[in-house]
């Protein structure tokens, strides 16, 4: 069975990007534009993975980690943030929010991959 | 696995050029509210968030800017810079740059030339003095080539499992850079089964890894780990201490931390613990949009068009073959049909705010540049229109807004000397009335001066200097080629490229442009256009055995007239006299090349057409009636014909030119253009 991923962040091009890259690796997919939505659209949705950007508009990264980690079914999900070399401290803030991992922009698709298999079986 | 990234790239330039319009809208604001906290973020956020896309898709010029930029963005953030009016000026400058470099990545559009200016200046408001700003800082670490053996101790914290973890795949992933030598598991943490809890992790391990990969490597396995978890590498075959902890080595290193986070036994790196700035949360709830393709839009919109003429002709031939029959069900389908292209032609339709905005920035450089004062109202922002006639009337706004900042409002001294407020107001309104958008750009600065418009146009031989022209005539003279009053080229406008730019771009759209005048008290320039350039209501006339189709737009009256109402006067021409104005006749035959013969000469109709605010009288031999048609670019499957604005193909199947009635009026001064107008249509009918 395959395993489905929930692709978080405001810019359409990077979320195509990581949904491209993660269909190709064979998972299935569902996007958000922000927290809101990406609380929304897995509401009733098994996830194996959460990728999320950390600058969002309605709802950042931080905040949609605290709320799915509040979830149940979300208490062992792997959630990986996306966020930039100059946002140290925001990787603490997300690490204490219960964010799984970090994936530094810019990556790859090759280095995405890489950084997805550390965290999922 | 190898994917092209390039492919994304498409809807990075859509994006990164609406995050520059929010930065662009957002530093204008921020002159007023310099420490606007939301401004600040929805600023920084754009820059960002291009930063970030950018370097993922491999324009790296775009990026290294970016990242300056954003350094500067997070001073400002934070309070280290504060807003002034050179800083916000380097900004918007900054965005300049970035429209060039993503222009230059995207169609390969020069490189901006004050690339290498604007990023020292944002260096030098960084107080950074060197210029080497290299993105992700790649650590070197010595290779080491001979395979060694490490001892790399794990200790989960308790709520390992609750960060999404799992030793297991740590496990595996060391096992994958190397051979395990040996594995023992420390459970002496492990409490009484009673006391145990399923969700904790209460184990520790320690692993004997033989391997060529580096220590970094190895640290790189645990780079998720949290705060209380710790893990060690130590060397083991090093011949000096038989451990060697990784967290010495990391302190004499210390560019390491800039790839995996120094985890070690014992964390002492302090998070720092200032609280973030609470996410910016939108006021307003954007509507939920889908992207599409504009191509695959305007293929939609374009086969539903061929939609309406194929129902149409169903349409025509039920009439004559089955006397009726099946025709109610058809109009009902037809209904739909329209509905269809209704519906498809709102697909199109986008705000004008976007190129208001523009003129925003457009009115404050002027201004600063001239020295004056100028607040500028925009009204009607959320008018829609077709997206294709809101990209094409940027550019003679831009001119418009321009030349009224520019010529049009005067400077401080001047309007108070005049008892006006030094202030000049300029208002950029759009509008829909019937089936038009009409864009107003008001001034109140100092109109039009006829006396100078008619010296120079006489100067320029536009005019011959016993001719009477009306007050309208005078003022529409700026309107014609090679135009300009200014007094000296100013480095704003006056360039050469006059309004009569703005009124060909204008006309292009089917559209046409006015101006009115007070002297000293202002002017209003009046753009009509049509709400969507897909199609048009038309006005079908027949010359000969020919249709011809007239824009609705421009179409005042159609009148009958008798064999004696047509004169001639010696330098004008044929003229007819309508309720006392004369108005100039021309005869489609002889300037479209149609044979004439059956033509009922004299007689017949007339068809009364304006032309900035002009009329002229077109010769006809038959109204067929009005219509909505589709419009089909002639260009594309032909060639550009003067006085035919495009084709339209009739409900019986038949092709139909479509007049352009600024076209026709220059057409009516030089020669016939349609030579071998026969051989249009039958192109046409045969593609």
């Amino acid at each position: 069975m395959s395993k489905t991923a929930l692709v978080v962040d405001d810019s359409t091009s990077m979320r195509q990007m990581v949904v491209f890259t993660l269909q190709t690796a064979g998972f299935e997919t569902i996007e958000g534009a922000n927290g809101v939505e990406a609380l929304s659209v897995s509401q009733n949705a098994p996830v194996d993975l959460v990728i999320t950007d950390l600058n969002m508009p309605e709802m950042d990264g931080i905040t949609l980690i605290k709320e799915l980690r509040n979830r149940p079914s979300f208490k062992f999900t792997p959630i990986l943030l996306l966020t930039t070399e100059s946002q140290d401290t925001k990787k603490q803030e997300g690490k204490a929010a219960g964010a799984t991992g970090w994936m530094v922009k810019p990556f790859n698709p090759d280095q995405l991959l890489a950084i997805v298999k550390k965290v999922v079986k | 696995m190898q994917i092209d990234v390039s492919r994304f790239r498409a809807a990075f330039y859509v994006e990164a050029a609406e995050h520059l319009q929010h930065m662009e809208g957002a530093l204008l604001q921020l002159e007023g509210a310099p420490r606007d906290t939301e401004l600040l973020n929805t600023i920084f956020r754009a820059a960002h968030s291009i930063k970030g896309a950018s370097t993922t898709f491999g324009i790296d010029e775009v990026g290294r800017f970016t990242h300056v930029l954003e350094n500067l963005l997070e001073r400002l953030r934070d309070g280290h810079v504060e807003t002034s009016s050179e800083l916000v000026e380097l900004l918007l400058s900054s965005i300049d740059v970035i429209e060039g470099l993503i222009a230059n990545a995207k169609d390969g559009a020069p490189i901006p030339s004050n690339l290498e200016q604007v990023f020292g200046e944002l260096q030098r408001a960084n107080g950074q003095t060197s210029s080497g700003q290299t993105a992700a800082a790649s650590t070197k670490l010595v290779t080491e080539t001979k395979s060694t053996t490490y001892s790399v101790k794990l200790k989960p914290s308790r709520e390992f499992f609750r960060f999404g973890q799992d030793p297991l795949l740590l496990l595996r992933e060391l096992a994958e850079i190397g051979t395990v030598r040996k594995i023992e598991v420390d459970d002496r943490a492990l409490p009484p089964f009673c006391e145990m809890q399923a969700e904790d992790c209460y184990l520790a391990w320690t692993v004997e890894l033989e391997t060529v990969a580096t220590q970094q490597t190895i640290q790189d396995v645990f780079m998720f780990l949290d705060d209380a978890s710790s893990f060690e590498v130590g060397l083991i075959d090093s011949g000096e201490d038989s451990l060697k902890v990784a967290a010495e080595e990391q302190t004499s290193a210390p560019e390491s931390t800039a790839v995996a986070p120094a985890v070690v036994a014992e964390k002492k790196i302090v998070a720092d613990k200032k609280p973030a700035p609470p996410a910016p949360v939108a006021k307003a709830v954007e509507n939920e949009t889908v992207r599409v393709d504009r191509v695959r839009l305007d293929e939609l919109i374009n086969q539903i068009g061929e939609l309406v003429i194929g129902a149409s002709m169903v349409e025509q031939e039920l009439l004559s073959i089955a006397g009726g029959r099946g025709l109610e069900s058809m109009s009902g389908l037809g209904k739909i049909v329209r509905d269809l292209q209704e519906m498809s032609l709102g697909l199109r339709m986008v705000p004008i705010a976007a190129t208001f905005q523009k003129m925003n920035r457009v009115i404050r450089d002027v201004a600063k540049k001239v020295g004056k004062q100028i607040n500028f109202v925009t009204e009607g922002d959320d008018t829609e229109l077709d997206k294709s006639v809101v990209d094409q009337i940027s550019d003679p706004l831009v001119h418009m807004v321009r030349n009224s900042a520019d010529h049009g409002i005067e400077p401080p001294e001047e309007r108070l000397a005049l008892g006006k407020p030094a202030e000049g107001l300029v208002t950029l309104r759009a509008y829909q009335q019937g089936g038009n958008i009409y864009i107003e750009l008001v001034d109140d600065g100092r109109g039009l001066n006829r006396k100078r418009i008619l010296e120079k146009a006489i100067e320029r031989g536009l005019v011959q200097p016993e001719a009477s022209l009306s007050d309208l005539d005078i003022c529409n003279l700026i309107f014609q080629p090679g135009f300009s009053t200014a007094k000296e080229v100013t480095d704003v406008s006056g360039r050469g490229v006059g309004m009569d730019v703005v009124r060909r771009n204008v006309e292009a759209l089917q559209g046409s442009v006015s101006v009115k005048s007070v002297e000293g008290k202002g002017s209003t320039i009046t753009v009509r256009l049509p709400l969507t350039l897909a199609i048009l209501d038309g006005l079908l006339v027949r010359l000969s055995n020919e249709v011809f189709v007239i824009p609705l737009l421009s179409v005042i009256e159609s009148i009958c007239i008798k064999p004696n109402e047509i004169k001639r006067i010696v330098g004008v021409g044929e003229v007819i006299t309508l309720r006392g104005e004369v108005v100039p006749v021309l005869r489609l035959h002889r300037l479209l090349n149609i044979d004439a013969t059956g033509a009922n000469g004299d007689q017949g109709l007339i068809v009364i057409v304006e032309d900035q605010g002009r009329r002229l009288a077109l010769k006809v031999d038959e109204l067929l009636g009005q219509q909505q048609v589709v419009i089909k670019n002639l260009e594309t499957n032909f060639r550009k014909v003067p006085g035919v604005a495009g084709a339209t193909i009739l409900g019986d199947g038949r092709v139909a030119l479509i007049l352009d009635v600024y076209g026709i009026s220059n057409l009516n001064t030089g020669e016939p253009a349609l030579a071998k107008h026969g051989s249009i249509t039958e192109h046409l009918s045969a593609t």
